[in-house]
């Protein structure tokens, strides 16, 4: 009779906890990675379980002034997308769209309550980033693309993560990438910058990624205009001590943000960026950063190193 | 002496049973019992003649001056129980070798076996640290290729000419081992990313996690003198140098050094070399920089940036 009282209290504990669709793993999954075998297969629930539901998301934007900026100045936006952020209970929502299609300007104007940031020329890669951070007035700035239904759930855990506290909460895609072999030649480059300044556990993930979130003392710290060259805002929000965060995503906006694919997330922009960010921490902090290099005699080689 | 990216944990299952290698008798056997064999030579390679005692038969002092075909730069620390193979394997490699063996902090008498068994010998009662001995050892040699080894590892002669050969037939400069270590998980070990990143960064991807960090590889004449043999210290920025100063750099063969690396608890314990090796591709990142650019050599497509610090 006892026991059975126990057993069933003790289910009564876990249930909710399961059904409420938290993720169990998530602290596993940003630090230290499972052992390989468990990710496959087993239980696989924790990252397959569809994410955070629409009341937590409301739930973690509650009590903060989040400003969603549509950056859409490299992909089409809809309107329908940019009723679907207001959904967020969003302080403002912001578009940014370059000159493309004037058209799409005074449509989204006409049919949403959006902020819209119209250039006439043509904008930079990212540069898009920099004007809507300049523009937006929340204390979360949710940065998302133009071009794919917002994952309400993955916006959610990003918000959530700057609300509890981060500075830059970035998606955790390290899990869709694969093997190290599998990797393409970015990825190798970004969790070698990340290793190098210290953030290992940041892995392959980055700023060049949509969506991610800054707190606006984060956002203020790096400086707005350096957002039009993301390598360089994660070199900074790393070396200034920022809480940089990657947020575990389920499979399923994993594998919806290889939609998000666009052809500057590979190649020599983002390859150079990265070589640029971590350049410019070299020369402001030693050539080895925290490195050192104690053990050689170098002098014995005859001469100054080279 | 450096170790190769192998992940220690890999290396100490290495440790079974091996067949008994014939020993040179130029060296005691080692008193303690339980000593470490010397490292297994990879499966399928060619097992040293057992009849010929090694380092007799061989040109022991080379009497000609001329400048020989090939150098073998092999430092050493305390290698007392591994020397005598890797110089007898070194001398192998070529009819016209010199064995350079550059022997610091070494204390175990391996600098004496060195010398017995015909190497030049450069002495330093302290130790150089990480690589500075193959800097040293590079600059005394003479032969048009220049074959750098550790005293810790004995590969067989057989797995060492294809790199001799690359460089004295097939016109290759850098002639490395086409070894990338352990890429078939999730997570690699810093160290491995690092080579694979500053290949790519070289805008090298095809030359995968290969690098000069790992032996053995081979230098040309033309290698040596146009990276300067200083850079070799650091074998990352030497390894740059190569790539970006127009030498034909080659994955030659592989050795998988990473299942002969032994595992060394203590060094690990009291200077991780994952630390050492990080800061070796920073410095090779800012020599390439200063060579090619802050984007080391990539197109910027941002038009107009002329607003935008490029600091962070």
């Amino acid at each position: 009779m006892r026991r059975t009282q126990q057993a069933r209290s003790r289910r009564a504990i876990r249930r909710p906890v399961a059904s409420r669709g938290k993720p169990r793993s998530a602290k596993r999954l940003s630090g230290k990675r499972r052992p390989r075998g468990r990710q496959r297969g087993g239980r696989r629930s924790a990252i397959a379980r569809p994410g955070t539901s629409r009341p937590q998301v409301k739930q973690a934007a509650r009590g903060h002034r989040v400003s969603a900026i549509v950056v859409g100045s490299r992909s089409p936006v809809s309107v329908a997308r940019i009723r679907q952020l207001s959904r967020l209970t969003v302080l403002e929502t912001i578009v940014v769209l370059d000159g493309k299609d004037p058209s799409l300007a005074a449509m989204i104007r006409a049919q949403t309550d959006a902020i819209v940031v119209f250039l006439p020329e043509t904008l930079g890669p990212d540069e898009d980033r920099s004007l809507g951070a300049l523009q937006a007035r929340g204390d979360i700035l949710l940065f998302v693309s133009g071009h794919d239904s917002v994952d309400l759930a993955v916006a959610g855990r990003l918000i959530a993560a700057v609300g509890q506290g981060a500075d830059l909460a970035l998606t955790d895609r390290s899990a869709s990438l694969g093997t190290f072999r599998q990797w393409g030649e970015a990825d190798r480059v970004r969790a070698f910058m990340n290793s190098a300044l210290g953030c290992a556990w940041l892995g392959p993930n980055t700023l060049d990624q949509l969506p991610h979130a800054w707190s606006r003392v984060g956002m203020e710290r790096v400086g707005a205009d350096r957002l039009a060259v993301p390598a360089l805002a994660q070199a900074a929000a790393i070396t200034e001590g920022l809480r940089v965060k990657a947020v575990p995503i389920h499979a399923a906006a994993i594998r919806r943000g290889k939609e998000w694919h666009d052809p500057h997330q590979e190649g020599a922009l983002r390859l150079g960026d990265h070589a640029e960010a971590l350049v410019s921490v070299i020369q402001r902090q030693g050539s080895r950063l925290q490195w050192p290099d104690q053990a050689r005699r170098r002098s014995e080689t005859g001469g100054d190193r080279q | 002496m450096r170790k190769k990216t192998a992940d220690a944990s890999r290396a100490r299952r290495t440790r079974r049973s091996v067949r008994k290698q014939p020993r040179p008798r130029t060296h005691r056997k080692p008193l303690a019992r339980n000593r470490k064999r010397p490292a297994r030579p990879p499966r399928g390679a060619e097992v040293p003649d057992a009849v010929q005692p090694a380092g007799m038969a061989e040109p022991i002092h080379r009497v000609s001056d001329s400048p020989p075909a090939v150098s073998v730069v092999i430092p050493v620390m305390n290698e007392r129980r591994h020397i005598a193979g890797v110089i007898r394997e070194a001398f192998r490699v070529h009819p016209d070798t010199e064995v350079i063996v550059v022997a610091n902090g070494s204390t175990d008498g391996s600098a004496e076996i060195a010398r017995r068994m015909g190497a030049k010998v450069l002495n330093y009662p302290q130790p150089l640290g990480h690589d500075v001995g193959r800097a040293i050892g590079a600059e005394l040699a003479r032969g048009e290729a220049c074959l750098f080894l550790d005293g810790d590892m004995i590969i067989p002669s057989a797995q060492l000419k294809p790199f001799v050969q690359a460089v004295l037939q097939g016109g290759v400069d850098v002639a490395l081992n086409d070894y990338s270590g352990p890429t078939d998980k999730m997570q690699v070990h810093s160290v491995v990313l690092a080579k694979h990143a500053l290949n790519t960064m070289l805008n090298r991807p095809d030359l995968a996690g290969t690098s000069l960090t790992a032996i053995p590889h081979a230098l040309s004449r033309k290698a040596l003198e146009t990276i300067g043999t200083q850079a070799l210290s650091v074998p990352p920025l030497a390894h740059a140098k190569a790539v970006r100063l127009g030498m034909r750099v080659v994955p030659v063969h592989r050795v998988n050094v990473g299942k002969m690396n032994l595992p060394r608890r203590e060094r690990e314990r009291v200077a991780p070399l994952e630390r050492l090796i990080m800061g070796d591709h920073l410095e090779a990142l800012e020599w390439l920089a200063s060579h090619s650019g802050a984007r080391a050599g990539f197109a910027d497509s941002r038009s107009a940036r002329s607003d935008r610090g490029g600091d962070v």
